[in-house]
């Protein structure tokens, strides 16, 4: 390459680095400045550096039953979105039918809606006269309804519809790139039924469950607007509670520690994917 | 040769309705080695998944001796196979690939290093046991494949076209080593290949194969000498077709006169032709005698059209008097370096045959 062919590729991150700068960096940098400063009622803050929001979260039984919520509901949405999502991304990848590219929109398709359409979508469903409380009451399942709304279960089950295509697409492309000869090799060999998918196509496509887990967990780990639609009121996340210190508490101090507990979790799983995902 | 160890008989392929391949029948024989030749999309790779049990033909049975594997899936068909892009799993070591089959065969773990180590050794790659590989070049990758397509002692190796993606010297060096671990193992061995040159090397038959249907099964030099039809003349090496008449007839043996009134005398073993009908003669270009044009000579008046100078021999392409093409070669030695083109000599063809009339091979690559 010349030198100014070298300059210009350069030049093509400028934009890229420039948002990076404005949008990541800086207010991540402003909001961690922000976490180790002293809460003032008045003042938003006072210039006195201090580990106390940190505390406060870590040692405060009600701040650690949060933080601890939101991993356990991170994680079983990403489980649940990995026993649905891979199935449907293997056959999308395998499968010969005309009809593919009508299967992948439809899985595509709840990406299209805003996010607030879609939770209302599920109150339509889940609410007390909802679709599914009638389904069950008219086939005689249940006499009075059940309540779905505002349960963690309606909230999972919210979460894990909006975000199976994070998971499926990734899973996606690694079975879709995955050379079919190297599964037939396995079989030559002697791997019956089950063992050449364990064996082999399983740990090929974990590239993509690694990816695809990553997004669907901080995703859920980051969700405010589902978790308050569609949450129990007693059983808010991180998200809702940060937005609710920044909102209407103003303890902007506390609301940035746990913003950076957040950012710290989400990178540290970002950075195990891609210690992870380093072979293959 | 020994009794045949795989047969396959009337074995035919379909996709969507079209015959992809078939009806194909093929005895191997223990011990051979023996290729599948033709150019691509004549069926061959099938063929040979259809024997490892990749592919279920629609007709026709693949029998192991008495066993029919038609239907046994490639699990339990004790078939080496190496693939053309090696296909070895990119996630485990090497030593973990070649392990692989005895594994999956529940062979004790010191017994399964043990062989992993004597088998590298054979292929002449010890010491890379850990490594991974990407961490290998291509032609160490080709050793491994076959490696871990051998440890398993399958009853035969299915080669796919295992050289094609390897550079033009180690190509060449991998063809006689290949047939050297062959013959040291005697293991029956399918190879496939759209390349003659490492068909006829390595073979002792070969199965030239055409629009799904073997065209001629033989030892290399049969396929060479006495080509069954023109699309085995035309695909294996080089070829002159002229086109005459038959004047006399006799068992075995036919006269042609060709344009210009040269009677050219030719072997015609299975081929049926009647008194003043169209024949095709064949001839390779080595086989022509090239002389001065004088008059009386014997031979057909030819002159120069392209002279090829290629170190140890001269190819030249020579038009007939009747206007048709005939190729020639020569050692380089003096008198045929001399000759230039526009030059008019006498052309001779000695060992022509003559050939059924069929339809001009498609898709042969030169």
């Amino acid at each position: 390459m010349t030198r100014s062919a070298r300059n210009f590729g350069r030049l093509l991150f400028a934009p890229i680095t420039l948002i990076y700068l404005l949008f990541l960096i800086l207010p991540v940098s402003f909001f961690l400045a922000l976490s180790v400063l002293k809460y003032h009622p008045n003042d938003l803050y006072q210039p006195i550096l201090t580990l106390e929001n940190y505390r406060r979260l870590l040692f405060d039984g009600f701040y650690l039953a949060i933080i601890g919520r939101t991993l356990k509901i991170a994680a079983i949405v990403t489980l649940v979105s990995l026993a649905i999502g891979y199935p449907l991304a293997y056959f999308l990848a395998r499968t010969r039918t005309a009809w593919r590219g009508v299967l992948m929109f439809l899985v595509i398709a709840p990406l299209m809606s805003g996010v607030i359409v879609r939770t209302y979508g599920w109150i339509v469903l889940f609410g007390t006269e909802g679709l599914v409380n009638s389904v069950l009451k008219a086939v005689g399942l249940i006499n009075a309804p059940l309540q779905l709304l505002n349960t963690q279960f309606g909230l999972i089950v919210a979460l894990v519809h909006i975000l199976v295509p994070y998971m499926v697409f990734p899973i996606f492309s690694a079975l879709a790139g995955l050379d079919r000869n190297v599964e037939r090799a396995a079989s030559t060999l002697g791997a019956r039924g089950w063992r050449v998918f364990f064996e082999v196509t399983l740990p090929l496509s974990r590239s993509g469950i690694v990816m695809g887990s990553a997004l669907v967990f901080t995703l859920t780990a980051g969700a405010v607007v589902t978790p308050a639609l569609m949450g129990p009121r007693d059983g808010r996340v991180l998200g809702q509670m940060v937005y609710e210190l920044v909102g209407s508490v103003l303890n902007w101090p506390l609301a940035a520690a746990a913003a950076s507990l957040l950012v710290l979790c989400q990178f540290l799983i970002i950075f195990a994917k891609f210690r992870s995902g380093r072979r293959v | 040769m020994a009794r045949p160890i795989l047969e396959l008989s009337n074995v035919a392929k379909r996709y969507g309705g079209t015959l992809g391949v078939g009806p194909i029948s093929l005895a191997v024989e223990e011990g051979e080695f023996l290729t599948l030749l033709g150019p691509s999309g004549c069926g061959k790779t099938t063929t040979l998944h259809i024997i490892a049990g990749l592919l279920q033909p629609d007709e026709g049975r693949v029998m192991m001796g008495e066993r029919d594997l038609t239907h046994v899936a490639p699990p339990h068909r004790d078939m080496g196979l190496v693939f053309q892009n090696y296909a070895l799993f990119p996630h485990k070591t090497i030593a973990e690939n070649i392990a692989f089959g005895l594994r999956m065969r529940r062979v004790a773990t010191a017994e399964i290093t043990r062989r992993v180590t004597a088998m590298l050794d054979l292929v002449g790659l010890p010491g890379v046991e850990a490594r991974y590989p990407d961490q290998l070049s291509g032609g160490q990758r080709q050793r491994v494949a076959l490696a871990r397509a051998l440890v398993i002692e399958p009853t035969m190796l299915l080669l796919d076209e295992p050289l094609s993606n390897l550079d033009a010297l180690l190509r060449k060096r991998m063809r006689l080593e290949l047939r050297d671990i062959q013959r040291r193992l005697g293991i029956t061995t399918i190879f496939v290949t759209h390349d003659q040159d490492e068909a006829f090397e390595m073979s002792d038959r070969v199965a030239l194969l055409n629009a799904g249907h073997i065209e001629q099964l033989g030892p290399p030099e049969a396929l060479y000498d006495a080509p069954a039809t023109r699309f085995v003349a035309e695909f294996i090496g080089e070829a002159s077709l002229l086109e005459g008449r038959v004047v006399a007839s006799r068992a075995g043996e036919v006269s042609v006169e060709l344009p210009g009134g040269v009677v050219i005398r030719a072997a015609s073993d299975g081929v049926a032709l009647a008194l003043g009908a169209k024949a095709l003669l064949f001839v390779r270009p080595e086989r022509v005698t090239l002389g001065e044009d004088l008059a009386g000579a014997p031979g057909i008046r030819a002159q120069i059209g392209r002279r090829v100078f290629s170190g140890e021999v001269v190819s030249f392409a020579l038009t007939t008097e009747g206007g048709q093409a005939l190729a020639c070669k020569k050692p380089s030695t003096g008198e045929f370096r001399a000759l230039a083109p526009g030059q008019w000599v006498r052309a001779m063809p000695v060992e022509c045959r003559v050939l059924a009339a069929g339809p001009a091979p498609r898709g042969v690559e030169r």
